[in-house]
């Protein structure tokens, strides 16, 4: 094909061409897109500073947290069907595809037995959180200089710790209590300061 | 911990990885990483070697979430839509022949997965899609997901005001004229890739983007 006239082109562009004429059209053009495109540049007028703009904007960006990005791409795919088999399984019979077997065999009762003692405690837990409504979310490690006494009766156990500095008003402390069906019904924190006694 | 797990996984990868390894350069000088073709590491990731489709991962990341970022402007979501690439492309790399370039057939994908969620947003918002929602203007810039409009540092000030022109010259353009602008001019990519990518003939390219130029100019230029 020789080359198009401004008519041709412009219903090319127009996308107004239909099989053969386009046939021929896409063929010439993918010879000749540079020149083309530039010559489509002179005729709107598109500039060194246009390019400049263009020029501006990143090709390459990396996404927040690029190392996330990768390991919850991963986690990602892992947990998807695979379209892809992983080595492990698609590698060819190898050392490492025996050992693999080999481990199969001896870690996974192991495994399955660990997660089932895993699935069982969990829902042990739970049931025990349902019961008492006991949650603890903070484990305290008091400063040097505190004393902490301990009384236990039928009733209460009293935590004394001596020596604290001020507890903020923000300081948000849960009243938990034990299941009802422990010994004792109330589990109470006194804290001592300056000889002041105060009961949480 | 990390040693364990290094022991455990060293321990456990199979030949696949170690091919990995050594062609990649992994453990080694991470630089040798762009010395393995994309061939190579498709062939690897094709046999199921997810170490290898990681390199290719660290590869194309940038471009193809600069690519995203640039079409939908919010961080989250070209996060997101970036993750959701590289999954399709994972899933369908058996189908991938090697006939196009890996990152060609990458943005095809990328390209999809932008369009469709273009789509599903234009539906639960029950209207056509507005490019009003791209205008920068009415993002609170405070925002935990605000798009990331600030420069590197070493960007001068005149390229700072360059970008932010650009950027809100080509949020005006629809997205297909967007798309083909962002390909050929920042991505630099042939006219027959830009047609693969947008599934599209030539003629549309050049169509395209001479239109979407023709536009771009006369935006600027006002």
């Amino acid at each position: 094909m020789k080359e198009p006239n401004k008519e041709l082109l412009t219903s090319w562009l127009d996308g107004k061409l239909e099989e053969d004429e386009l046939r021929q059209m896409e063929a010439w053009a993918m010879d000749n897109a540079g020149d083309l495109d530039n010559e489509f540049k002179c005729d709107i007028g598109w500039d060194a500073l246009n390019d400049d703009y263009m020029a501006s904007v990143p090709k390459s960006e990396e996404p927040p947290y690029p190392e996330f990005f990768n390991s919850k791409l991963e986690q990602a795919i892992m947990a998807e069907p695979q379209g892809v088999e992983v080595s492990s399984t698609s590698a060819p019979v190898s050392v490492t595809g025996s050992l693999w077997q080999k481990l199969g065999i001896t870690v996974m009762p192991a495994a399955v037995a660990a997660a089932v003692a895993f699935y069982a405690g969990m829902q042990m837990k739970a049931t025990d959180r349902d019961a008492s409504e006991l949650m603890v979310e903070v484990i305290y490690v008091p400063d040097e200089n505190v004393q902490a006494e301990v009384s236990d009766n039928l009733e209460v156990t009293e935590i004394v710790l001596d020596g604290l500095t001020p507890i903020s008003d923000d300081f948000d402390m849960n009243v938990s209590s034990v299941p009802a069906e422990s010994d004792a019904g109330v589990f109470r924190v006194m804290v001592s300061q300056d000889g002041d006694n105060v009961f949480y | 911990m990390n040693f364990i797990r290094t022991i455990t996984s060293n321990l456990l990868r199979g030949k696949s990885h170690q091919e990995a390894d050594d062609v990649a350069g992994h453990g080694g000088d991470g630089s040798q990483d762009d010395e393995v073709d994309d061939a190579d590491l498709v062939r690897m990731s094709q046999a199921g070697d997810y170490k290898a489709f990681d390199t290719l991962v660290n590869r194309h990341r940038g471009k193809v979430y600069a690519m995203i970022m640039n079409m939908v402007k919010n961080d989250a979501d070209a996060w997101d839509l970036a993750q959701d690439s590289f999954i399709k492309a994972w899933k369908a790399l058996p189908k991938f022949e090697n006939r196009s370039k890996f990152s060609t057939w990458l943005f095809r994908i990328s390209h999809n997965v932008v369009y469709d969620w273009m789509r599903k947003k234009k539906i639960r918002s029950e209207g056509e899609l507005d490019d009003e929602l791209l205008d920068v203007n009415r993002i609170d810039m405070s925002a935990t997901t605000a798009p990331k409009l600030s420069p590197r540092p070493d960007e001068a000030l005149s390229g700072r005001e360059l970008r932010k022109e650009i950027g809100e010259a080509l949020n005006k353009l629809s997205p297909h004229h967007k798309e083909t602008i962002l390909l050929r001019e920042v991505q630099g990519m042939d006219y027959k890739e830009i047609a693969e990518v947008m599934d599209c003939t030539l003629g549309t390219v050049m169509s395209r983007l001479f239109y979407a130029r023709k536009k771009l100019q006369t935006l600027l230029k006002s």
